[in-house]
């Protein structure tokens, strides 16, 4: 089994611009914490977090000390929203998991990627 | 996984009311939008966070402390003075002011009042209030009331800038104009919003049942509110919890609409029944008879009664007698016209049908030609009755009713 961490990004434009109404707001609230559930009774998720929306910081080292500056948010077309990981036995594997992610539901776009555990 | 929790049913549309409410009280009318973008931005940030983190215990002030915040950022951001209890950094946890059950009737109550101002129509005093207090998208609008999704973004636009030209602020006004000049309108309103949960156009949405909820607990808080607590606001109670205990017996198993002759009145709920007597009876005393009065006393008859035979149809006449007298609608006529058919017959009912000028003016509805067949065909005018059922028929505004009186058609054409 190995590890994929997904990561899932989002336009907070499109967001927007879906107008959604309270009610299909908590539809998607219900449908994706049920599927969350599920994924959870599989024992294959192992952890899911939700990150700060203010950006973050982004640092860069710049001859010998570290610059930080905010991440963007506002204007960004694409941020992290939130991120989890899942074990699967292949990326074939893990797209299957994630086929009828609820995230899809407003627009939003998923990265996967696997865990790197050569050489262990 | 973090523990989550099972979400309050209809959270976040009467959330996004009870906010709007509270935190328009706090900055004023002329913050509506403003406002409204902030509850908007909580119920985003609901959304994308309680799938991954979990659904929290106090939703109510997870909602409350992520708008007020929503809201500080937005009117700082638009350089606006911020109030008093805003000028500090807005918190983590929810403050005190994150109210009990009294303020937030009162929030409810200031805002419906706004929604139903008297210088509005009473079709934008409807909009706006199945918009701000309801919480209602637009194109959940455009379903119930069956219009197009612009025309109802028009009408919330055009409804909100009157009331901003007119200044109108988001205070009770005192009890006396309260009651006799902003009440019924209000009272018409959520009359309205039963009457779009209830007639039976579109039963595929999941809004009518919502709405016919949505006008129970506002006329439960107008009742219980000291200031709205009237006669007439009784009345209206005792009207919609009696309407609203034949629901469950409406829709057939095979999601047809079921006539009140035909459905099985042990699905009636007795609940509903027994707290629209109780209401009934607080009713009674005072000066006025309104038409929530008359109509109320004739769905009573009907929760009295066993079935279609031994319902006191004599009773119910004599009280629509008394609707068409002093509150005259075509709705009303017709209506009279179907008591008049179970107490003298269907003859004498379909002479007055002919009869009746006023009645004219419905003949594009649905009700009117379905009522005409039912008339036809019980004094065996079976063709007239079938032409009839095929008027109604493309008059529906679903397939599960059209396909209803296409059926009636076929039978009476004997096919």
């Amino acid at each position: 089994m190995s590890e994929f961490v997904v990561l899932l990004h989002e336009d907070p434009a499109v967001i927007t611009r879906l107008g959604l109404s309270p009610a299909e707001m908590q539809a998607v609230v219900a449908k994706y914490s049920a599927w969350f559930g599920k994924l959870g009774a599989t024992g294959k998720l192992e952890v899911s977090k939700k990150l700060m929306d203010e950006g973050g910081r982004h640092l860069r080292g710049k001859r010998g000390a570290v610059v930080v500056s905010d991440g963007p948010f506002a204007e960004a077309k694409d941020v992290i929203a939130g991120l989890f990981i899942v074990q699967a036995a292949s990326y074939d594997d893990a797209r299957a998991l994630l086929n009828d992610c609820p995230h899809f539901d407003y627009g939003g776009w998923i990265e996967l990627r696997q865990i790197d555990r050569m050489g262990k | 996984m973090t523990d989550s929790h099972a979400l309050v049913a209809d959270l976040f549309r009467h959330e996004s009311g009870r906010l709007i409410a509270l935190l328009t009280r706090r900055v004023g009318a002329k913050r509506l939008d403003i406002v409204e973008d902030a509850v908007q931005d909580a119920l985003l940030a609901a959304m994308r966070s309680w799938p991954l983190r979990g659904v929290p215990q106090n939703q109510q002030a997870w909602l409350y402390t992520a708008a007020r915040n929503a809201l500080y950022d937005r009117l700082r951001h638009a350089r606006f003075e911020l109030p008093a209890e805003f000028a500090a950094e807005p918190s983590q946890q929810a403050d005190g002011v994150f109210s009990g059950e009294d303020a937030l009737q009162d929030d409810l109550l200031n805002l419906i009042v706004y929604c139903c101002h008297p210088s509005l129509s009473h079709a934008a005093q409807l909009t706006l209030t199945l918009r701000l207090a309801c919480g209602l998208g637009v194109n959940e609008i455009a379903g119930a009331l069956l219009m197009a999704p612009d025309s109802i973004a028009q009408r919330i636009v055009r409804a909100k800038r009157e009331l901003r030209d007119l200044q109108v602020d988001f205070v009770l006004p005192p009890v006396r104009e309260l009651v006799e000049q902003r009440l019924p309108p209000i009272l018409q309103t959520i009359y309205l919003l039963f009457d779009a949960g209830y007639l039976s156009a579109n039963h595929e949405l999941w809004v009518r049942p919502a709405l016919c909820e949505d006008a129970l607990r506002l006329s439960r808080i107008l009742s219980a509110h000291p200031a709205t607590a009237q006669h007439a606001t009784y009345a209206l109670a005792a009207l919609l919890h009696l309407s609203a205990a034949r629901l469950p017996a409406r829709v057939g198993a095979d999601g047809w609409p079921v006539p009140l002759a035909r459905q099985d009145r042990s699905k009636w709920d007795q609940r509903l029944i027994a707290a629209g007597f109780r209401y009934l009876e607080a009713a009674i005393g005072g000066d006025t008879l309104t038409r929530y009065h008359i109509e109320a006393a004739i769905a009573a008859e009907h929760a009295r009664a066993d079935s279609v035979e031994t319902t006191d149809w004599v009773g119910i006449l004599r009280h629509y007698d008394q609707l068409c007298g002093l509150y005259p609608s075509p709705v009303a006529s017709l209506n009279r016209i179907i008591a008049l058919r179970h107490a003298r017959g269907a003859a004498e009912a379909l002479t007055e049908f002919t009869a009746t000028e006023g009645l004219r003016s419905m003949d594009d509805s649905l009700i009117y030609h379905a009522t005409l067949g039912e008339l036809y065909g019980a004094l065996g005018e079976q063709e007239k009755a079938a032409d009839a059922f095929h008027a109604a028929a493309n008059l529906a505004a679903s397939t599960t009713l059209a396909d209803l009186f296409r059926g009636r058609e076929r039978s009476a054409r004997g096919e």
